[in-house]
């Protein structure tokens, strides 16, 4: 089967856009990460809670409205879509992982909280993308030496041949440069 | 395409180091399940765990490393396999120990370290590859592994799973109000919650025409596997079970088969009324019919991103004994589940296997299992 890449989204320190329609916005000089959402307006519906993900979860959130809309694809909260999603970066849910066992011994050992152990996962900036885009396929974080694109790529192809999903999220997480690229069949 | 075999494995588990330990526990109908000692537990709802016994905790060493150091001792690991690792989280205390001593050199709990540790381990040459995918992790895993050698790409995979009972993971299973105050109790009318408990273990697989060249009997075949998302919540699976209903429909359209021909569910069964309740709507979804079904989370606790695998395993046990194991800690099954579970072991000369699994951000994966009579 052949597959080709349908869109892609990508956000750095400074700047994000999209590759088909070879748009980029600089937004450092005016507004911070955190702030892109409401301002700019990536989003076709807020993302509940969104305040409240940690930094990954929310460039996630980000290149994953910049790649679907790149690739033409439409989501809204009435439907969900057969899109599975897959990534990789160095250090998984480090910065998570210590945040929460931090804080829960910061308090004192006695009151842990939910809201900073759901971050402890690689998979789970993933998981904060596919319940607000309503993404059903497969979700996995996959790391290895060779983390290169077209390992992901070529996982994301075989999904799809298999029929676990229609179409493949592939997010490449750098301390630079976030990316996600949509896989489909091509037609 | 080529066939899929399970030419071997091993697990350590909180009944012991060795699969047939844990067999014997579980059809025996015992819980490993006890009060826990490694850490204080006084702030927490629960004190019960599924603990290895023997492991040395903040001593030098990781837990998980400790597991496989164990378990794959006495390895039959083809060193040209190549290696997948799944886990939750992996190496937990030294975010720990991180945080409490500050001693821990950057990124020491990071992922890479501990594939690369247990590359060592198991000496095989492949660098390979991490995956995680919350309480379905080793699941994930098996099917990509399988996924890999049905299309060529490989002949030979293995796939290690491991994780630990840590202060980090229990602090936040409490916080979340999801453990039982007492043994977990899956699929039972007083099921109130979740027990975590810990484990290591791999299991080869390997094509048929290679496993025929060198000689190896198989255990068992993977014949499908499936995996979706019920992109619903982060926490709390979809009530109505049609997401992991989505990914046994996978599992069964790989495996060319219908629901017929399943012949028995080595369920996910954690104990919680969203899972079990979830589990048994999947179920019904699905089959037209009920079949004999089972957890052993009630045995050994639910073991994380290492449970797909251990359960995988257990389930061969079924094809080479002819019994489906009892639910350890079932007495009165619950309304949902009711006509399904049983708290005694059953006779049953099984064909085809199905086992499940589920987990934070609503992932869902599913495998089927075929016996091999004669071991080919």
């Amino acid at each position: 089967m052949a597959i080709n890449i349908q869109g892609t989204g990508w956000l750095s320190r400074a700047a994000y856009g999209s590759k088909n329609t070879k748009h980029s916005v600089e937004y450092v000089s005016r507004t911070t990460l955190c702030g892109l959402g409401k301002l700019d307006g990536l989003f076709a519906y807020p993302v509940k809670s969104f305040g409240r993900f940690e930094e990954v979860s929310q460039r996630v959130c980000y290149v994953t409205a910049l790649a679907l809309q790149d690739a033409g694809i439409h989501y809204s909260k009435d439907w969900k879509q057969n899109i599975g999603l897959i990534g990789t970066d160095l250090y998984g849910c480090e910065q998570a992982d210590l945040n929460y066992f931090k804080d829960y011994i910061d308090g004192g050992r006695t009151m842990a909280r939910a809201n900073l152990f759901i971050y402890t996962l690689p998979s789970s900036p993933l998981a904060e993308a596919s319940v607000h885009f309503g993404l059903q396929g497969p979700l996995f974080y996959l790391w290895n030496q060779k983390a290169s694109v077209e390992s992901l790529l070529f996982t994301a192809q075989r999904m799809i041949a298999e029929g676990q999903a229609e179409r493949m999220l592939v997010y490449e997480l750098t301390e630079t440069l976030d990316q996600c690229h949509v896989i489909g069949a091509a037609l | 395409m080529n066939r899929v075999l399970i030419t071997n494995y091993e697990l350590i588990t909180p009944y012991g180091c060795g699969t047939n330990l844990c067999w014997d526990g579980l059809l025996a109908g015992r819980s490993e399940l006890a009060p826990l000692t490694r850490f204080d537990t006084s702030a927490f709802k629960s004190n019960m765990a599924g603990i290895i016994p023997g492991l040395f905790y903040h001593q030098g060493q990781s837990l998980v490393f400790q597991m496989l150091e164990i378990v794959l001792k006495k390895h039959t690991i083809p060193l040209d396999a190549r290696l997948m690792l799944a886990t939750l989280n992996g190496e937990m205390d030294w975010v720990e120990e991180s945080v409490l001593h500050g001693k821990v050199p950057p990124h020491a709990s990071c992922m890479p370290n501990l594939l690369k540790a247990t590359q060592k381990l198991c000496g095989v040459t492949d660098e390979g590859t991490v995956v995680s995918s919350a309480c379905a992790s080793s699941t994930v895993a098996l099917g990509l592994a399988a996924s890999a050698i049905r299309n060529g790409d490989c002949d030979g995979v293995v796939v290690i799973s491991c994780d630990a009972v840590t202060e980090f993971l229990y602090s936040g299973f409490s916080s979340l109000m999801a453990l039982d105050s007492g043994a977990a109790r899956p699929f039972d009318v007083r099921h109130a919650g979740l027990t975590i408990g810990e484990a290591a273990g791999y299991a080869v697989l390997m094509s048929e025409e290679r496993a025929q060249r060198e000689g190896r009997s198989a255990a068992g075949e993977l014949v499908g596997w499936g995996m979706s998302n019920d992109a619903n919540h982060m926490t709390g699976p979809l009530h109505d079970g049609s997401g992991l209903a989505r990914s046994i429909e996978i599992a069964l359209k790989v495996a060319d088969i219908t629901e017929q021909q399943i012949d028995f569910i080595a369920a996910h069964g954690t104990g919680t009324l969203y899972n079990d309740e979830m589990e048994m709507a999947a179920f019904k979804r699905v089959f037209s019919s009920s079949r004999p079904t089972y957890s052993v989370k009630g045995g050994m606790g639910h073991t994380m991103g290492a449970a797909g695998l251990v359960e995988a395993v257990l389930a061969l046990k079924t094809f080479e004994t002819g019994i489906v194991p009892p639910t350890v800690g079932l007495q009165a099954p619950d309304a949902t589940s009711a006509g399904w579970v049983s708290c005694e072991a059953v006779k049953l000369s099984a064909e085809y296997a199905l086992s499940t699994n589920a987990g934070f951000g609503g992932v869902n994966a599913a495998l089927v299992l075929k016996g091999v009579p004669n071991g080919n």
